[in-house]
């Protein structure tokens, strides 16, 4: 598992918000998932996504964190969705 | 437990931790006294307070010593200032001994990410990470690195540089942290690229 993009709801001044984070290089996507967004919590990850800022994701179909790292990465190999499809960008 | 030992022309003082090791002609500058001489055929001195004091051919023991012996106690009690000493004539850093207190503990690198690389109001990689999953460009020069095990205290030291410019922390967290970087006018600035280091203690 390498570089990407995590799509997420994160925790920012005490306040909820969607952003599109850059994952380093190498790491187990698997376990950082555990710690953003936690288990229990949806996401999206993709290699790449479009160019832009990040406001809001539909994750009605999104995978949802497990405590289990391969079941996470199982998650991740299995997201066909188009991100232009289920990501909102600042205009 | 302490000893004092010559071997050949090498000499130790050990107490504990702290070690003092040298050549017998190094000894005389750090403590101001040569080592008695070896009686005659010795080429070894093993002397333990309250244990042992020998002298060996270097196979076999070939004579005892004083036991107490006032030299080799005076040298082990005055050990921290010998090795200080020597530090002080090699140029070395002295290493306080690690007791616990503030001042001789070793700060302790928890996190690390050495290539976080920003582009186009984005970060499109970052590498060479310890416990430093991901990050977000939030704004121009502002930037946000997610813990990939969260630190047991949000008062660790973190150590921003990229070369150029000055990097002030917004927000520090035991699972984040938030940094601006800032140019010599003290405006936000975006970096091409920088380096995140955190210590604790």
């Amino acid at each position: 598992m390498g570089m990407g993009k995590l799509v997420c709801e994160v925790k920012i001044n005490g306040e909820d918000v969607v952003k599109a984070l850059t994952t380093a290089t190498g790491i187990n996507v698997g376990i950082f998932l555990k710690t953003q967004p936690g288990v229990g919590k949806p996401f999206w990850y993709w290699s790449s996504i479009p160019a832009g800022t990040v406001i809001a994701a539909d994750f009605t179909n999104a995978p949802i964190v497990s405590s289990d790292v391969n079941a996470n990465n199982a998650a991740i190999a299995a997201i066909t969705v188009d991100p232009a499809d289920v990501l909102t960008y600042a205009t | 437990m302490s000893r004092f030992v010559i071997s050949g022309e090498s000499i130790s003082v050990q107490s504990g931790s702290l070690v003092y090791c040298d050549t017998l002609e190094n000894f005389v500058l750090d403590y101001g006294v040569a080592a008695p001489a070896l009686p005659g055929g010795a080429v070894c001195q093993l002397y333990e307070p309250g244990v042992r004091h020998a002298y060996s051919d270097g196979s076999n023991v070939i004579a005892g010593g004083e036991l107490p012996w006032s030299f080799g106690d005076d040298a082990i009690s005055v050990l921290s200032d010998l090795i200080a000493t020597r530090a002080a004539r090699i140029g070395a850093d002295v290493i306080p001994e690690p007791d616990g207190s503030v001042g001789s503990r070793r700060p302790v690198l928890v996190a690390a990410s050495l290539a976080v690389n920003v582009a186009g109001g984005d970060i499109p990689s970052m590498a060479g990470v310890y416990n430093i999953g991901a990050a977000i460009y939030l704004d121009v020069g502002l930037y946000m690195m997610f813990f990939i095990n969260p630190l047991s205290s949000p008062d660790y030291f973190p150590v921003l540089q990229d070369g150029a410019h000055a990097f002030e922390v917004v927000d520090q967290q035991t699972d984040y942290l938030i940094v601006q970087a800032r140019d010599a006018g003290g405006s936000a600035v975006d970096v091409p690229r920088f380096s995140v280091q955190i210590f604790m203690f």
